[in-house]
């Protein structure tokens, strides 16, 4: 082994110990024995300063003065930590937020009572109600006429209870309107009187005409009021239902006696109390 | 496991830690009375600077009281205050900048060779070193062999613990402690020879 070899692996030989061929090497070489020797020294020298010296007085003095200054600080926190505990006063940011909160419910409170004030009187009793009223009063002979001034019905809608009346008397209207065709029509007819579709009830008052546009102007109105969405339909069903009456009409103009235009005038008229039925109904969104 | 000395005071450390925590002033008394020279001299020999070891020692202190509550007793109290304070030690250093360990260096001086020691006894320390004298050659080292050097052979951490500590590889923590006590073996003998030559 040579020294340059031995200084390889000298930290190992400091610190632990040497193989034979280092111990043989160190034997008979002083140089490297001398440089193993020295390290070892200032290991074992360098081992005992640990510890070995004194800091001065003032190291601990200034430790104390920290220690106390820091503690009165923390007791001076908790004093007043305690004194927050027990004030009365809350800090205004919490009455801030207290207020706040108190105004949105307040304006939330006030879209509430709107709404609901809306609510009182909207809802509306299905035709069908009216209808067995009037038949009762009818009956008991206290309402002579439908709808007019200073009936029983004034209150309700004039197009809700009149469109009540549509399909109980759908069948005399096509006989009522067959005359009236018969009657205005320029060609000489042959009145072929024969017995009636329906019978008619005594009181009964023909239509002027089953079309009404103020009527119908004043459904759409109600229903736009309380669902826009459906406003467009109702009116394309409208005009549907009114076009169907209208060709039914025609024929029947042509020929008073044509069953078909006469059922077709029926269902079309059904469909139109239907379509007012509906309108009139609170199930709406 | 706590150390069971007494201090004038009769605490024993285990005594001492506990009142401590309650924030007993003369426990903490306690405790750096039985600690203080450790602490300190590991900050005087890793600054070289006794001002500076003195506010770091102050740190280290003020440090372990400010978080004893939390000592659970897993290790030694000792070797917790011992970490604290080389930890409050190296950050100092960090701070100011200085390289805490040297890049290696693959080329070897000549000094660093044996070789011409042949022939030389007397160029040894002859088996005797002045506590002063090496002192003074530690303070004498560059800023990175003198914290390895003092982690290991005056504090008596492993290798991988300084690595930990330190930042560095073991290989590189090993090789600069070799540096390093070549270079305290250069020093002082140029110290010895130094004397030698003064009438």
């Amino acid at each position: 082994m040579t020294c340059a070899e031995l200084q390889q692996g000298l930290p190992e030989i400091v610190d632990k110990d040497w193989s034979a061929e280092q111990e043989k090497h160190l034997q008979s070489c002083p140089a490297c024995a001398g440089v193993v020797s020295d390290l070892k020294l200032i290991v074992k020298e360098s081992r005992a300063l640990q510890g070995s010296e004194e800091p001065s007085i003032r190291v601990w003095d200034f430790i104390q003065t920290e220690l106390q200054q820091e503690q009165e600080d923390l007791q001076l926190i908790a004093q007043q930590a305690s004194l927050l505990r027990e004030s009365d006063e809350p800090s205004p940011r919490v009455w801030t937020s207290i207020a706040s909160v108190l105004h949105e419910y307040e304006a939330d409170g006030e879209v509430i009572a709107r709404e609901a004030r809306e609510l009182q009187g909207s809802e509306e009793p299905s035709p069908r109600v009216w209808n067995s009223l009037e038949i009762a009063l009818r009956e008991e002979g206290l309402i002579r006429k439908a709808a007019g001034k200073g009936s029983l019905v004034r209150q309700f809608p004039r197009w809700r209870w009149q469109t009540a009346w549509l399909l109980p008397v759908a069948a005399g209207l096509i006989v009522g309107i067959g005359f009236r065709l018969h009657r205005d029509s320029a060609e000489p007819k042959h009145i072929a009187v024969s017995k009636p579709v329906v019978v008619l009830p005594d009181d009964f008052v023909p239509k002027a005409d089953l079309e009404n546009p103020d009527l119908d102007r004043q459904m759409l109105d109600d229903v736009a009021a309380r669902a826009p969405s459906l406003r467009q339909r109702y009116e394309n069903d409208l005009h549907s239902v009114n076009s169907y009456i209208r060709d039914a009409q025609q024929s029947l103009r042509a020929n008073p006696n044509d069953e078909e235009a006469q059922q077709s005038l029926i269902n079309a008229v059904e469909q139109r109390s239907m379509l007012y039925q509906l309108a009139g109904d609170h199930s709406l969104p | 496991m706590t150390d069971a000395r007494k201090s004038r005071g009769g605490l024993t450390e285990a005594e001492a830690i506990e009142r401590a925590k309650q924030g007993d002033a003369e426990a903490f008394e306690t405790l750096y009375n039985l600690h203080k020279r450790r602490v300190y001299s590991l900050c005087l020999r890793m600054t070289a600077n006794t001002a500076e070891a003195e506010d770091l020692t102050q740190e280290a202190f003020l440090q372990l009281f400010r978080k004893i509550a939390t000592f659970r007793g897993e290790s030694a109290f000792s070797t917790w205050l011992h970490r604290m304070s080389v930890n409050v030690v190296l950050m100092r250093l960090r701070k100011k900048g200085l390289s805490l360990v040297p890049i290696e260096d693959p080329i070897e001086t000549e000094e660093e060779t044996p070789k011409k020691e042949l022939g030389a006894p007397d160029s040894s320390l002859a088996g005797s070193i002045d506590r002063l004298n090496l002192d003074r050659a530690i303070q004498a080292l560059p800023p990175g062999y003198r914290t390895i050097f003092v982690l290991h052979d005056v504090e008596g951490y492993e290798h991988n613990e300084i690595a930990d500590m330190v930042g560095c590889s073991i290989g590189n923590s090993k090789s600069q402690l070799h540096k390093a006590r070549m270079k305290l073996r250069e020093l002082l003998k140029t110290s010895r020879a130094e004397k030698a030559t003064k009438p």
